[in-house]
C-alpha cells in the first residue's frame, strides 16, 4: 500500500514537471516571437546612442533576460511587454553611457553637462517617428528605399532588379525623400 | 553664368554613395556653385543619417539569449524528472507505461498529394490535405497544432474547448462545430472558413481582439502587415473543395495557386516574371489532373511558359 502511494505521489509529481515543462516550451515560443519583432530595433536605439556593436549587443542580450526572469510578474499584453523592453535597455544605456563618460572625462568636459535622459527619449521618438512614416508609405516604396539606403544598391541596380525603369526607382525614392521631410520635420 | 539644377534623387545617390561618376560630377560641380542650396543638402544627409539600420543577426542573439537563459530555469527541473522516472523504473512498470502514455505526443502527417482523415478520441474529425502536419497530445486531443490545411468536424463538449494553433501563432477556438484551416508555410495568409457552428479566431502575439465567425464566413490573416479581414464566402467555397479532391481557386493569384499546386504535386513552383506571379486566375480542378495540363489551361488566359528543370526538380514561370 505504501508502495502505491508513494508511485502516486511520483506520478503527479512527473506529471507536474511535465506540464511545467510544457509551460516553458509556450514561454520559449513567445520569446522567439519577441526577438523577431523587438530585438532589431532595440539593437538599433542601443548603438544609435553608444555607437558600438558588441555593447550595444549585449545590453539588448540583458534585457531579453531580465524580461525573461520577470515575465510572470508582468502584465502579459504586448503593450506591456513592449514598454517594459524600452524601459529597460533605456535605462541599462544610460548607465552604459555614463560609465562611458567617466573613462572619457578628461578628454571631454563638456559632454557631461548635457542632458543624456533627454537626447535618448529623443532617439526613441525617431526611431517610432521613421517606423511610422515607413508604415504610410507603399509597400513598394519601403522596398525600393531600403534598398537604396541599407544596401547599397545604384538605382540602374535596382530597376534591373524589380524589373522597373530607372524613372519608376527615382519616383518611389523621391516619393519616400518627401515623407521623411515632411515627418522629421522637427528633426531635421 | 552656368547653371545647376538638381533633383533630390540626385542628391540622394550622392549622398547614400550609390550615384556614378557623372551625377557625382554635377553634384560636386553644384555644390562649389552659387546655386548649391546647404539646406537642402544637410536635410538630405540628416535623412540619411537618422535612417539608418544595422541589421543584426536576430538568430544569432536568439540561440545565445536561450543558451543563457535556459539552464538556469529548466535544468534542474529536468534533472529531478529523470530522478522521478528512474524512481518509477524501480518501482513498477506499470506506472512507467502509465506516464509515457500520459505524454504521448501524436503527429499525423501527408505528403504531397495525399490525404488523411482521422478520428480523434473525442470523436472530433478530422480530414488533412496534402502537406500537411498535426499533432496533438494523446491526453488532450481538443488542442491541436496544424501546419498546412485541414477540415474539422468538432464533437460537442461544451466543457472542453476545442482549439487549433497555427505555425503563426493563430488560434482557432471552437466549441461544436465544422470548420477548414489553411496555413502553409510559405503562404502569405492564414485562412479559417466556418460551415457551422461558431468559432472565435485569436491569436496571442498577432493581433489584440479576436474575430467570432458564423457560418459562411471566413477569415483572413495577412502574416506580413499582421491585419486581419473578417468577410463572407462565395456560395462555391462553402463546399470545401479539396476535400471533395477538387483544386480550386477563385481569383487567387498565381503566387498563392502554387502553393496549392507544390502541396499538390510536390514540385516547387519558382517565378522569373513578377507580372505572372501577381497574375490572378479562378479555376477548379481535379486533383488527379497533371500539373502541365493544368498550366496549358492557365495558359490560355494569360500567356506565359513553363519548363521543368529537372537538376533542381522545379518548375520555373515566365
Amino acid at each position: 500500500m505504501s508502495v502505491f502511494l508513494y508511485n502516486l505521489v511520483i506520478c503527479s509529481y512527473a506529471n507536474y514537471l511535465n506540464k511545467k515543462h510544457t509551460s516553458n516550451s509556450i514561454k520559449e515560443a513567445k520569446f522567439s516571437n519577441l526577438f523577431d519583432r523587438h530585438y532589431n530595433r532595440l539593437y538599433n536605439y542601443a548603438f544609435k546612442v553608444l555607437k558600438e556593436s558588441d555593447p550595444s549587443k549585449e545590453l539588448t542580450q540583458e534585457t531579453f533576460i531580465k524580461l525573461w526572469e520577470n515575465f510572470e510578474h508582468i502584465n502579459q499584453s504586448e503593450r506591456s511587454i513592449e514598454s517594459f523592453l524600452i524601459t529597460t535597455l533605456k535605462n541599462k544605456i544610460i548607465d552604459a553611457y555614463r560609465k562611458k563618460q567617466t573613462r572619457e572625462k578628461h578628454t571631454n568636459v563638456y559632454a557631461l553637462n548635457t542632458s543624456i535622459e533627454t537626447e535618448i527619449d529623443k532617439q526613441w521618438e525617431l526611431i517610432e517617428r521613421i517606423e511610422d512614416i515607413y508604415t504610410t508609405l507603399e509597400q513598394k516604396t519601403t522596398d525600393i528605399f531600403k534598398l537604396s539606403r541599407d544596401k547599397g544598391l545604384t538605382y540602374k541596380e535596382i530597376s534591373q532588379k524589380k524589373g522597373i525603369s530607372i524613372k519608376t526607382v527615382e519616383l518611389h525614392i523621391s516619393k519616400a525623400l518627401a515623407a521623411f521631410e515632411k515627418g522629421l520635420k522637427d528633426y531635421l | 553664368m552656368e547653371h545647376f539644377k538638381i533633383t533630390e534623387t540626385e542628391l540622394w545617390e550622392y549622398i547614400s554613395q550609390t550615384a556614378d561618376d557623372n551625377t557625382i560630377l554635377k553634384v560636386e560641380k553644384w555644390i562649389d556653385s552659387p546655386d548649391f542650396d546647404k539646406a537642402l543638402f544637410t536635410k538630405i544627409t540628416a535623412i540619411h543619417k537618422h535612417t539608418s539600420e544595422k541589421d543584426p543577426s536576430v538568430e544569432e542573439a536568439k540561440k545565445r539569449f536561450f543558451t543563457t537563459v535556459k539552464p538556469k530555469t529548466v535544468v534542474w527541473k529536468e534533472m529531478l524528472k529523470y530522478a522521478a522516472i528512474f524512481v518509477i523504473l524501480i518501482s513498477g512498470v506499470y506506472f512507467f507505461n502509465t506516464l509515457s502514455s500520459n505524454t504521448n505526443q501524436i503527429v499525423v502527417q501527408t505528403i504531397f498529394g495525399e490525404q488523411k482523415s482521422i478520428e480523434l478520441s473525442d470523436g472530433s474529425k478530422v480530414w488533412l490535405n496534402a502537406s500537411s502536419n498535426l499533432s496533438y497530445n494523446s491526453e488532450d486531443p481538443r488542442t491541436l497544432y496544424l501546419e498546412g490545411e485541414a477540415f474539422f468536424e468538432v464533437a460537442k463538449d461544451t466543457l472542453h474547448p476545442f482549439t487549433v494553433t497555427t505555425a503563426d501563432h493563430i488560434t482557432v477556438k471552437a466549441l461544436g462545430t465544422s470548420f477548414n484551416v489553411k496555413s502553409y508555410k510559405e503562404s502569405a495568409i492564414t485562412e479559417t472558413k466556418l460551415l457551422t457552428g461558431k468559432v472565435a479566431v485569436t491569436s496571442e502575439t498577432q493581433f489584440e481582439e479576436s474575430v467570432i465567425l458564423i457560418p459562411n464566413e471566413k477569415v483572413t490573416f495577412y502574416k506580413k502587415t499582421k491585419e486581419v479581414f473578417k468577410s463572407n464566402m462565395d456560395p462555391n467555397e462553402t463546399n470545401i473543395a479539396w476535400k471533395a479532391g477538387k483544386i480550386q481557386f477563385k481569383n487567387k493569384t498565381f503566387r498563392e495557386i502554387a502553393i496549392d499546386l507544390k502541396a499538390q504535386f510536390g514540385i516547387p513552383i519558382r517565378f522569373k516574371n513578377e507580372k505572372i506571379a501577381a497574375s490572378k486566375f479562378t479555376g477548379t480542378f481535379d486533383n488527379t489532373t497533371p500539373i502541365n495540363e493544368i498550366f496549358e489551361i492557365l495558359k490560355i488566359s494569360k500567356d506565359f511558359t513553363y519548363e521543368l528543370n529537372t537538376k533542381k526538380n522545379e518548375w520555373i514561370i515566365q
